[in-house]
């Protein structure tokens, strides 16, 4: 699980150098994969289901994100896109388009409806990140 | 935001307010911003010089309208091309889009052209991002370190190939097609080498770096946010990235595999 969530960071690391973010930036970006993935593997041990694994993920991801924005002055996607990039169904996506391109239906539709429910997840974990901060936050009239 | 000082009492243009705004609105949204924080920037902008102004933004397109002073309208319609994602350049444009209060408008001008100017990532850069999260992803994809190796060798040629075929403005589909093809060629390589056991999971590491993940999600963020037009459009964008990437990678491995 050490492993994993290590390897979660990794790739948000490199996502980040890939999009621009200076150093500290980054640093911050990378914790933010870590706290995703942290929360996914941990909803899936206590045995919940996979959309709500997700939700909790994204969700997390999004309160310690919009957090940083605040502290940092900085939109809060910096800390989200490269955050989720191991969370989104990218090879969901990518599998469906697979099954048709080799004619298995089967994979097709299970790994498409996997997909919509993954990202499905994912979002309303978003808008309920946000949202919720933006209650939160509501006193300080600078939203970023 | 409200508090106008001393600069802003200068004689403004209202044209050029506009072009400002919308210049900063477009380079936003090119550089991987949100369409509601690329109206939000052009709304407040215009604003905070004491200019109504409506703004509608698409993935393609930003049209903006201002009714000026003296009873006209203006607007502008920028055409939106192409959009990478420089998360860098988003955070110093809001920067600068929340502080104008620090700048005349000619400095602010000054500073979006600095930044757009500003150079694209050093070949280093992409390469270490490129074999990070290639290596990576076989881990999290539960491979083991072998397929993470095959995974580092595709992604740093897919960096080659792209720093290669950078300045062609080839279109878009095309090099998603060939980043399939590298990525299964190389997988089916060392997979005939019985090297790595599972041929998908280095394909589909390296291929991470070109899938639409983010895209597919935030398109059904912005639909159930209501922003029907850009949900629809980036959830189109997700489906024909992975059709090219798949047909690509198929192809391959339907005649050799």
């Amino acid at each position: 699980m050490i492993i994993q969530i290590a390897a979660a960071i990794v790739a948000t690391l490199g996502f980040g150098i890939l999009f621009g973010l200076n150093r500290k930036k980054l640093f911050y970006a990378g914790i933010s994969g870590g706290i995703g993935w942290f929360f996914y593997l941990i909803s899936l041990k206590v045995n919940l289901s996979e959309a709500i694994a997700f939700l909790a993920a994204s969700l997390s991801m999004t309160i310690y994100s919009e957090i940083m924005a605040r502290k940092l002055k900085s939109p809060a996607i910096t800390f989200l896109i490269g955050g989720f990039i191991p969370l989104v169904p990218g090879s969901g996506v990518y599998y469906t388009m697979y099954g048709l391109v080799k004619n298995d239906m089967q994979l097709t539709v299970q790994k498409g409806i996997q997909t919509f429910i993954v990202a499905g997840a994912i979002a309303v974990g978003i808008l309920l990140g946000s949202t919720i901060c933006q209650i939160y936050f509501s006193k300080k009239k600078k939203l970023y | 935001m409200d508090n106008k000082n001393s600069i802003s009492k200068e004689k403004i243009e209202e044209n050029s307010v506009l072009f400002v705004a919308c210049y900063m609105g477009r380079l936003i949204l090119q550089n991987g911003g949100e369409t509601y924080r690329t109206e939000e920037t052009i709304r407040r902008t215009c604003e905070y010089y004491g200019i109504k102004a409506n703004s509608f933004a698409t993935l393609n397109t930003i049209i903006t309208s201002i009714d000026s002073s003296d009873g006209k309208r203006y607007s502008k319609v920028d055409r939106i091309d192409s959009r990478t994602l420089n998360l860098d350049k988003v955070d110093r444009l809001n920067h600068i889009a929340r502080n104008l209060n620090e700048y005349k408008i000619s400095e602010v001008k000054e500073k979006i052209m600095e930044i757009e100017a500003e150079n694209k990532m050093s070949f280093r850069k992409k390469i270490l991002g490129n074999i990070l999260v290639g290596s990576a992803f076989a881990i999290l994809f539960k491979g083991g370190i072998r397929d993470s190796i095959v995974a580092l060798i595709s992604t740093s040629i897919l960096a080659c190939t792209d720093e290669l075929i950078k300045d062609l403005k080839l279109n878009n589909f095309f090099v998603n097609f060939i980043g399939g093809v590298i990525a299964a060629i190389i997988s089916l390589t060392f997979f005939k080498f019985n090297f790595i056991d599972d041929i998908s999971i280095s394909i589909i590491s390296a291929l991470m770096l070109l899938v639409p993940g983010i895209s597919f999600t935030n398109s059904i963020r912005d639909i159930i946010a209501g922003d029907f037009v850009s949900g629809i459009s980036r959830g189109v964008e997700a489906v024909t990235t992975g059709i090219a990437l798949a047909s690509g990678s198929g192809m391959i491995l339907s005649i050799f595999l």
